[in-house]
């Protein structure tokens, strides 16, 4: 059977590193640029003439997809597998089908070893390292001393700024901020800290600012208070309160952890950047469980983000959850069988969508992002300003700092569609629209 | 706070959450905090709250009444009317390949080719995909050149979304109607509708600016005048004659200029009538020489007011004398059959008497620009025949554009062919290169390639700047049929070392990107 699976064009390209990638990727897609090109089941290959004696192998194990070429380029994936995802994607028929060269079959072993010691070592976690776990725990006791010590020196500036009024805030310097929050990075509740950064710029962001600050302030304040009973509150509340002051879930636990099977449609991916820091969002749908998952990725500066999962297709595969209010955020554990085409996508009427977010904030009050996957929604515009109603005559209003609203109005042409999207509450912010086709916005 | 109209509502505490604010603003040293009423769903999270500080009651109501209100919004209804959505498109939309290719042409790679994937696609039938139609109807608003290739390849998506758009009106059959608009508009938006007006129906756009003529201020006035340039014909003649007695000099300017490229124009009868006094033709009878002529110029001492106000410019020109310079003003308004007329003289004869006069660099340039201006394919024709003439001073390429495409090429192929190394003598310059009609013909390209590659190999090693430059252009211009073997002609020899292994690199790239995209819009939907 051929495993060629419905890529598309743009998904192939949304895998570059950067638009330089893309273009020579773009070049290297004619098969004449390939002295040798093959493929079996679930993998291609191909020898591409460069500018050096040797020709580059290049080999891609379409079933995540994971690239391989032996050329000296630090991007991943490089132009060369990118060239030959392309040709495979649009001129599988100039590729022959055949038995897999040692090199790429030498490969394909090692990879699947690497994932079988993986499982293995998933298996049997946290063999106790080096370090005793007395010392271990006196580490924890001690972060938690810290942390506790670093609340109570935070609940008094807060207290203060509530004594002294938000008027008088508005005209602290920057500093005014950056005092405690960097307090509170020193005292290892770096999440706290960074919820604190967010505060400083809201008495600048115009009208309304009073309201959004006092809102903020609310929501930091129910979080050191629940912190400082954290005992009393169930466990899943207990996690979501340690990720937001900072504690991290080690992965390895959570990929010990059984997962859930489905097949995951992704909707979309936001990258956000801050401090050189980037931020890949994707979001994920369980096609048979109906349930939404995050998973991130984060790169500094120009490392490369994970681009194996593309917007647009179905993967599927075993996810676990990290521990929170709502499961939300999570880790690819094992994926089943090579991703294939999203062929359809359907939404929820407006007034369910929010109903849904309402049920959420119940059992998460500090939630701020949250997917809403609108069905047949038509775009709707006064100058820039942007909102989608759906056929109940409800509207949701788009963030004016969406920059898409003129794709989304011509990718939808004035007809219902499905929008995928986070919702805060107060604004939405479309990552996809689907027409018969997923397009990102 | 302020509340978007499409924000959920909350009707739910917003006298409460207002007074906890308004607390918040001044600070709870000087305002009491005031709860909320301990009753109903509120009133039990609150009760708590009774004995404790001041600061805490304020952030713990106030967490708990966002959360009640955050949580009890309810999406607000629109009652505004849905937009007419769009017919179904019959044309197909062009591959996700074909698509890549634009989006990065657009996105700042290549971008010189976007007018040959614009005419591709409209050849193969497509269109452009839909999330791309916003960039590219962005790209005709700030680039008017690439309007008229980008509007067939729109779709009927892309009309109706430029319909919507205001800035984007320079699609036909989209934005509202155009005197409606024009009563209304500002400053460009009037332009831009005074240009589109001009190409369909220019004398209802000569009748809009003649209505509030009188209103408008000067630099309007002149600007309006420049939109006349688009299909300009004698049925504007009598309108700019009265512009030459404007209050404005840049009106006065604007309209002897348009004046002057009308044959017919008595602004241009009475530069015929000028010039006749100024310049002769006689015979001179020389020893075993056939019949010469020879050229002579008696120019006035002063410019009378006719001439000024017909455009004759008083101001000295750089490198030219006064004199002169009126004589360039006023030959350059005359066309040249004019003297073919007068004098019963072929164009050659006169040229070959001007190239002798003393008067030859004035005579030439006037000549060259009322060729060009008036379209004298005749004139045209005799000037270039005479090979380069003085290549520094002038430049005759613009002669070319009077012909047509197919005779512009068959000069150039005979230009490389008339001597070992045609570019380095000069017999074939780049500016003659860029007048020719793209994508140029295959025998074109291949000769043009083979003279730059024989330059190319002359001169690696001292190197020629405007070459390097232009070696880029070649890989846009050369004809579809000789993609596949550009690089092999133009690279053949070994050219890795030299000093335009860069340029030729970049040539590489191009002609390899084109091929591919060419293909891409062209191959068979699978």
């Amino acid at each position: 059977m051929d495993a060629k699976t419905t890529w598309t064009t743009e998904q192939i390209l949304a895998l570059a590193s950067d638009a330089a990638s893309a273009k020579s990727g773009l070049d290297l897609s004619a098969p004449r640029k390939w002295v040798t090109r093959g493929r079996a089941e679930a993998v291609v290959w191909g020898e591409c003439q460069g500018s050096g004696a040797k020709p580059y192998r290049t080999a891609i194990d379409l079933s995540e997809p994971a690239f391989k070429c032996s050329c000296p380029s630090r991007k991943f994936p490089c132009k060369h597998g990118l060239g030959l995802f392309l040709m495979y994607e649009s001129q599988a028929q100039s590729i022959e089908q055949g038995t897999p060269p040692s090199w790429v079959s030498e490969w394909l072993e090692s990879r699947s070893k690497r994932v079988e010691q993986a499982a293995v070592k998933k298996e049997q976690p946290s063999t106790p390292r080096a370090t005793d776990p007395a010392a271990q725990a006196k580490v924890a006791a001690q972060r938690e001393a810290r942390v506790s010590a670093g609340v109570k020196d935070f609940r008094r500036w807060l207290g203060d700024l509530t004594r002294n009024g938000l008027s008088a805030a508005q005209a602290q310097p920057s500093s005014f901020w950056e005092g405690p929050a960097s307090r509170l990075v020193d005292s290892q509740a770096p999440g706290l800290a960074r919820m604190v950064r967010q505060m400083a710029g809201i008495p600048a962001s115009g009208e309304g600012w009073p309201d959004r600050l006092l809102e903020e302030m609310g929501r930091v304040h129910l979080l050191v208070e629940s912190f400082e009973r954290i005992e009393r509150l169930p466990l899943n509340i207990q996690a979501e309160v340690r990720t937001l002051m900072g504690w991290t879930q080690s992965q390895d636990e959570l990929l010990a952890l059984d997962g859930v099977s489905d097949r995951w449609a992704v909707l979309g991916q936001r990258v956000v950047e801050e401090d050189r820091l980037r931020t890949q969002r994707t979001w994920l749908w369980g096609t048979g469980t109906g349930q939404h998952a995050l998973v991130l990725d984060f790169a500094h500066g120009s490392q490369p983000l994970d681009k194996t999962l593309v917007a647009g297709t179905i993967l599927d595969a075993e996810l676990v959850f990290f521990a929170g209010a709502i499961p939300s955020r999570a880790l690819v554990k094992k994926r089943n069988n090579p991703p294939s085409a999203l062929n359809a996508l359907e939404g929820v009427s407006i007034a369910a969508a929010i109903e849904a977010y309402a049920a959420a904030l119940a059992l998460n009050p500090w939630l701020n992002r949250f997917p809403v996957l609108l069905g047949d929604v038509v775009p709707m515009h006064e100058g820039e300003r942007w909102w989608v109603r759906d056929g109940d005559g409800h509207a949701l209003p788009l963030t004016p700092r969406f920059a898409g609203g003129w794709q989304f109005l011509a990718v939808s042409g004035g007809h219902p569609v499905t929008l995928f999207g986070e919702w805060n509450g107060r604004h939405m912010h479309p990552v996809s629209v689907w027409n018969g086709r997923l397009v990102q916005l | 706070m302020t509340q978007d109209m499409a924000e959920p509502l909350s009707t739910f505490g917003n006298q409460e959450w207002q007074e906890l604010v308004t607390t918040a603003l001044l600070g709870t040293s000087r305002r009491a905090v005031s709860l909320p009423a301990e009753n109903g769903a509120l009133g039990a999270p609150l009760t708590g709250l009774a004995g404790v500080d001041n600061e805490r009651k304020l952030l713990s109501a106030s967490s708990v009444l966002e959360l009640y209100r955050r949580a009890g919004a309810l999406p607000s209804l629109d009652d505004k009317p849905l937009p007419e959505p769009c017919e179904a498109d019959s044309r197909p939309l062009c591959s996700g390949r074909a698509a890549q290719h634009l989006g990065a042409i657009l996105s700042g790679g290549y971008e010189q080719l976007l007018g040959e994937w614009l005419a591709a696609a409209d050849r193969a039938g497509k269109r452009v995909p839909e999330e791309l139609l916003p960039v590219l109807l962005e790209t005709g608003r700030t680039n008017a050149e690439y309007r008229e290739a980008i509007e067939p390849v729109l779709g009927k998506r892309g009309v109706w979304l430029a319909a919507q758009q205001p800035t984007w009106s320079y699609v036909q059959h989209a934005g509202p109607d155009i005197e409606a608009a024009w009563e209304t508009g500002n400053r460009d938006a009037r332009l831009s509708l005074l240009a589109k007006l001009r190409a369909t129906n220019p004398a209802r756009a000569r009748e809009l600016v003649a209505e509030g003529w009188k209103q408008e201020p000067a630099d309007i006035r002149a600007a309006f005048l420049k939109s006349f340039d688009t299909a300009l014909s004698m049925d504007d003649e009598p309108f700019l004659e009265a512009a030459l007695d404007d209050k404005s000099k840049q009106v006065r300017e604007a309209a002897a200029e348009l004046l002057a490229k009308l044959p017919q124009s008595r602004l241009v009868a009475r530069m015929i009538e000028r010039s006749r006094a100024y310049v002769t033709l006689r015979e001179v009878k020389k020893l075993l020489v056939s019949k010469t002529f020879k050229l002579e110029v008696t120019l006035p001492e002063e410019l009378d007011q006719s001439a000024v106000r017909d455009g004759i410019s008083t101001a000295a020109k750089p490198g030219r004398g006064q004199k002169a310079g009126w004589l360039l003003d006023i030959l350059s308004r005359v066309p040249p059959s004019t003297w073919s007329e007068t004098w019963g003289r072929t164009a050659e004869e006169i040229i070959h008497a001007a190239v002798e006069s003393e008067w030859r660099d004035t005579l030439l340039h006037a000549w060259i620009t009322a060729t060009t201006t008036f379209k004298d394919v005749r004139w045209a024709e005799a000037m270039l025949a005479r090979g380069p003439i003085n290549a520094e001073r002038f430049d005759s390429s613009d002669l070319l554009y009077v012909l047509p495409p197919e005779r512009r090429e068959a000069i150039v192929l005979q230009s490389t062919r008339s001597r070992k190394n045609p570019i380095a003598t000069k017999e074939l310059t780049p500016r003659m290169l860029w007048r020719l009609r793209t994508p140029w013909s295959a025998e074109v390209s291949r000769a043009v390639l083979l003279a730059v590659r024989e330059y190319l190999a002359a001169t690696s090693q001292q190197g020629d700047w405007e070459m390097r430059g232009s070696v880029i252009y070649l890989a846009r211009a050369i004809s579809p049929d000789l993609l596949n073997d550009a690089i092999t002609i133009l690279g053949g020899s070994d050219q890795s070392r030299s000093f335009y292994s860069d340029a030729l690199d970049k040539f590489a790239a191009t002609v390899q990107f084109r091929r591919d995209m060419l293909e891409a819009l062209f191959q068979p939907t699978p």
